[in-house]
């Protein structure tokens, strides 16, 4: 039996040592075996070993010569690592931002599956309402497919900790909240059911906020801090990384839902108006339509109970994804995009590499021929072809890693520039990097076993007879990956080039308002502990005043920045009932988005005023309610112009207020950049007074924030601001995400352009130097330069237009699917669709025309070549 | 040469003693194990798969060679290999015993081992 065993063992070594060795070692275990003693166990054992370190032993070697290969040829290797470290590190890059927004687990929450949203809907008015703190306590009560129900609402909050107050997210949360989650405390205590029934004023604090503001400190505990002015005492810091079900967002402090009076939110008892976020855990045998068709009975039940406030309350469950449903779908699309774009620029990497390995191999043809009839095993050339491509594979990716680190490294400082609490964990954790070891391996395996396997196919014993057939197949060959490589490159560029005409069409785009020269400073007197009868004639105050200020062309306030982050984001429509114009089917007023100004908001932002005048001091609460309408809006009800007089009834809740229209304004693009002028309303602040407001000022000096800053806090000393800039940020806020793809597409796709140059100059050299003896004889037969050109060209055009027509048309596939990031730009755009395949046709002729050029300059005599 | 030899020192005991097989004359894979037991009163017996990997790894540094000269056809077994050691082989060998020599002076200096009788102290 250790006979048969042993000549099984034998399988393993490697066939080189076995055709050397074997037939000996098999008569010496045989001797061996004859005075059989129990030796021959550890004999076994040692073949084991040996088989281990000769296979290692074969492997370093392979890698030494590898190396070495690769080291004669620095230059070829410098190119092939740097075009495969830009594929592998922006692969890896993107890789991990959608690790991190889509599949990381969130930190400190335990069996997110089970995690359910529970959003409130009213039927009646078709928009997506908070819960209630009754309405959420009463179905948290008579829930039994949800273990339980938790509620949370999150905010800014001025915070004091010592000198000047600060802004800062934080969360209400109900005393369940976090024994809903399964969160653990990193010290102390989280927030519990008895907080908020004994009303006691504490707070948890991110660890985040623990580390940078407050260095850690141990003896954060029992410290006392202040929050809108209330004092509060510190319970507890939360697990690292904590921000409850959200990616992307930041929050630092955790106060029981029981103090949301301090942020001006509705009392606890207060059926009418929702502000409770509410997340939900399953039972453990519950399915979330089975729990989604229980609350939607218990919210029916809500609304027979109290059916003026809950008038068709309905109850949508979703699964917790740790995202808004909206702007998920946008990111993951987006990153999604540009991680195609990674893995084409790899793709096109490895079918120049290949090409080029092709080319080498087809080359030395005669060589391995002669090499595989002496004796040598083809699998010892794909061995060594493999561990080249390995290394070439593995220094690519260790490469990117390191790039993609380096640009991870700049994506929290890019989200805090579109706000600042927004943060993503980005970084290079076990997924990624096994992500990227995976397209190392993917990519040698490519460019190993891929240009042999071809090269095969030639029947490499054949080629010492017969020279001139081959090449027509491996030109064959060539031009397929040549049109493959063209077609990708295609699509990269396409993309690079949609991207930036939606930054150029953008840029050119009149949004209708000053973008220059206006500074924003988003005020909330809430935050310093101001109630709104005090809060509104601050406000005023501060406007008149910087107004008035030297250095400032006028200043105003407004609830709604003009495509600002929360303006894109969030409608904001009055309902509307005009005279004369029944509104549309369902429904019993027009949905007319609109904004609360003060006066001198249209001067301040330079939106003239086409008829009639703006809003005036005098237009006070004790004056006829005035509103200016929107030019488009003026048109659409009134087409021949005589909106001035004619009033609107604005409905809130059972009243309505009837409005008399005072002005028409030119139409301002205020929730998105590239959709039509749409009817637009605008209500004077005077009239609708409210206590969060942002000043806008128009000034021509470049230290206008600093003086800003300083005349608010001369007004409200405790005033917290969270941000003065330049309104124009706003705009380039609107456009980061076409900006950031448009770099990264454009720069890759001139990679690939340069790469997919660099295949064909060496496909076209390869043929020229091929046909050298063909050539020569049409030369001496009398063929001018250009047949010769021609001839030569015309073999690698072919592919190439094939190629353009299927990058097209696949471009074409792609863009529609992202016709969301073409802004005022159609998914076809000609200019783009035209001019991108004539460059790369361009640059593919150029890159033939060189080697075809030499060759028809040399033209050798047919006997010479 | 002679610097290759040192860093490939200090030799493993199944190695030296291969050598040391080879010292006085060609011989087969069977011989050498053989050789080998006898030399170490049996103490040393190597298994064909130490005994190759290290033949291999000699043919490689060139210490050893296969050996041309055969025995007379009746005696001869086509099937077997001959080895001899080359005259860097024989070096090495040497080089590895006068480490091995060093030791045990130094050994005998500490009077951990006595000295042999007749021999310098």
């Amino acid at each position: 039996m250790r006979n048969g065993l042993f000549g099984w063992l034998m399988k393993l070594l490697p066939r080189e040592f076995r055709e050397e060795f074997g037939e000996e070692m098999e008569m010496v275990h045989s001797q061996q075996e004859k005075r059989a003693t129990n030796r021959s166990w550890r004999s076994l054992a040692d073949m084991l070993r040996l088989a281990l370190a000769e296979h290692c032993n074969g492997l370093a070697m392979d890698f030494k010569l590898a190396a070495r290969r690769l080291a004669s040829r620095p230059f070829f290797t410098l190119a092939a690592v740097l075009s495969l470290a830009l594929g592998t590190g922006a692969s890896i890059a993107v890789f991990s931002l959608l690790e991190a927004a889509f599949w990381r687990p969130l930190p400190g929450v335990q069996q997110m599956n089970r995690l359910v949203n529970v959003k409130a809907k009213s039927t009646a008015k078709e928009t997506f309402e908070l819960l209630s703190y009754p309405n959420f306590a009463d179905l948290r009560r008579d829930s039994r497919s949800l273990q339980d129900l938790a509620g949370f609402h999150g905010l800014f909050l001025s915070l004091r900790l010592e000198g000047e107050p600060e802004i800062v997210p934080a969360q209400f949360v109900t005393g369940n909240y976090f024994s809903l989650l399964g969160s653990r405390p990193l010290r102390g205590r989280l927030i519990m059911a008895q907080d908020q029934e004994d009303q006691t004023p504490v707070a948890v604090l991110s660890h985040h906020l623990w580390q940078t503001r407050l260095g850690g400190s141990q003896d954060v505990l029992g410290r006392r801090i202040l929050l809108n002015g209330q004092p509060f005492t510190v319970v507890g810091i939360a697990p690292p990384g904590f921000r409850g079900t959200f990616v992307g967002f930041n929050f630092d402090v955790f106060l029981p839902a029981s103090h949301s009076a301090i942020a001006g939110l509705p009392p606890l008892n207060q059926r009418g108006r929702g502000w409770v976020e509410t997340i939900g855990r399953l039972q453990d045998d519950v399915s979330l339509a089975q729990a989604q068709q229980e609350l939607q009975s218990l919210a029916e039940g809500l609304s027979e109970r109290f059916p003026v406030l809950n008038e068709g309350l309905a109850i949508e469950l979703s699964a917790v994804t740790g995202h808004d449903d909206d702007l998920r779908g946008g990111l993951a699309l987006f990153l999604s995009l540009l991680l195609g774009v990674g893995l084409m620029v790899l793709a096109v990497a490895c079918a120049n590499l290949s090409n080029v390995y092709l080319a080498r191999l087809l080359q030395r043809r005669p060589e391995l021929a002669l090499r595989l009839a002496l004796g040598a095993r083809r699998t010892r050339l794909l061995r060594l072809q493999c561990s080249e491509a390995l290394l070439l594979g593995l220094s690519a990716a260790g490469l990117g890693a390191l790039a993609a680190q380096l640009a991870l490294a700049q994506v929290p400082s890019a989200l805090s520039t579109i706000d600042p609490s927004l943060s993503l964990d980005a970084r290079l954790g076990f997924p990624t990097l096994a992500f990227g070891s995976g397209l190392a391996l993917l990519a040698s395996l490519a460019l190993g076993v891929l240009p042999t396997l071809r090269a095969d196919r030639f029947r490499l014993a054949e080629t010492l007879r017969d020279a001139d057939q081959r090449s027509a197949a491996g030109s064959r060959l060539h031009r397929l990956s040549v049109g493959l490589q063209v077609a990708l490159s295609l699509v990269v560029l396409i993309s690079a080039g949609l991207f930036f005409r939606t930054l150029q069409k953008a840029s050119a785009i009149d949004p209708g308002f000053a973008t220059q020269g206006v500074i924003e400073a988003g005020l909330n007197p809430a935050l310093a502990g101001l109630e709104d009868d005090r809060a509104v004639p601050l406000l005023t105050r501060i406007r008149q005043e910087v107004g008035r200020q030297p250095g400032f062309r006028s200043a105003a306030l407004t609830n709604r920045v003009p495509l600002g982050l929360g303006a894109r984001i969030f409608a904001n429509p009055a309902r509307i009932i005009i005279e004369g114009h029944p509104p549309p089917a369902e429904r019993e007023d027009w949905p007319i988005e609109h904004s609360v100004v003060s006066e001198d908001y249209f001067a301040t932002l330079d939106i003239p005023i086409v008829q009639g005048r703006a809003f005036r001091e005098s237009d006070d609460l004790g004056s006829q309610p005035v509103a200016v309408v929107s030019r488009a809006l003026s048109q659409r009800f009134w087409p021949q112009g005589d909106a001035l007089g004619r009033s609107l009834r604005l409905v809130r809740g059972e009243d309505s207020q009837r409005l008399t229209i005072i002005g028409v304004a030119a139409d301002a693009k205020v929730r998105s950049l590239d959709a039509a002028p749409a009817p637009y309303l605008y209500l004077p602040f005077s009239q609708h007074p409210r206590a969060r407001m942002t000043l806008l000022a128009a000034s021509t000096s470049a230290d206008a924030g600093q003086s800003l800053k300083d005349i608010i806090h001369s007004l409200a000393p405790n005033l917290p601001l969270r941000e003065v800039v330049p309104l124009s940020r706003q705009l380039n806020r609107a456009l980061l995400p076409q900006r950031i793809a448009g770099s990264v597409a454009g720069a890759l796709g001139l990679l690939g352009l340069f790469l997919v140059a660099v295949g064909l100059y060496g496909a076209a050299a390869q043929s020229v130097t091929a046909r050298r003896r063909e050539l020569a004889i049409r030369a001496s037969l009398g063929a001018r330069p250009h047949d010769i050109f021609a001839l030569i060209v015309r073999q690698s055009l072919w592919a190439v237009l094939v190629g353009l027509a299927l990058g097209s048309a696949a471009a074409a596939a792609l863009s529609h699917t992202l016709r969301g990031f073409w802004t005022g730009l159609s998914p076809t755009d000609p200019l783009t669709f035209l001019t991108v395949p004539i460059l790369l046709l361009a640059a593919a002729l150029a890159s033939t025309l060189l080697p075809t050029l030499q060759a028809v300059r040399t033209s050798p005599h047919p006997n010479q070549a | 040469m002679q610097k290759e030899i040192q860093t490939r020192l200090p030799l493993t005991e199944p190695m030296f003693f291969v050598l040391a097989a080879l010292a006085d004359g060609d011989k087969h894979g069977w011989g050498i194990l053989k050789d080998v037991e006898d030399l170490t009163q049996g103490r040393v017996s190597l298994s064909p798969g130490t005994l190759y990997g290290i033949i291999k790894r000699l043919l490689e540094w060139e210490w050893i060679a296969e050996s041309e000269q055969r025995p007379p056809q009746r005696w001869d077994d086509r099937r077997r290999k001959y080895y001899r050691l080359t005259d860097q082989g024989r070096e090495a060998a040497q080089a590895e015993a006068r480490r091995l020599q060093g030791a045990v002076d130094l050994a005998r200096g500490k009077h951990l081992l006595r000295a042999p009788k007749g021999g310098p102290a």
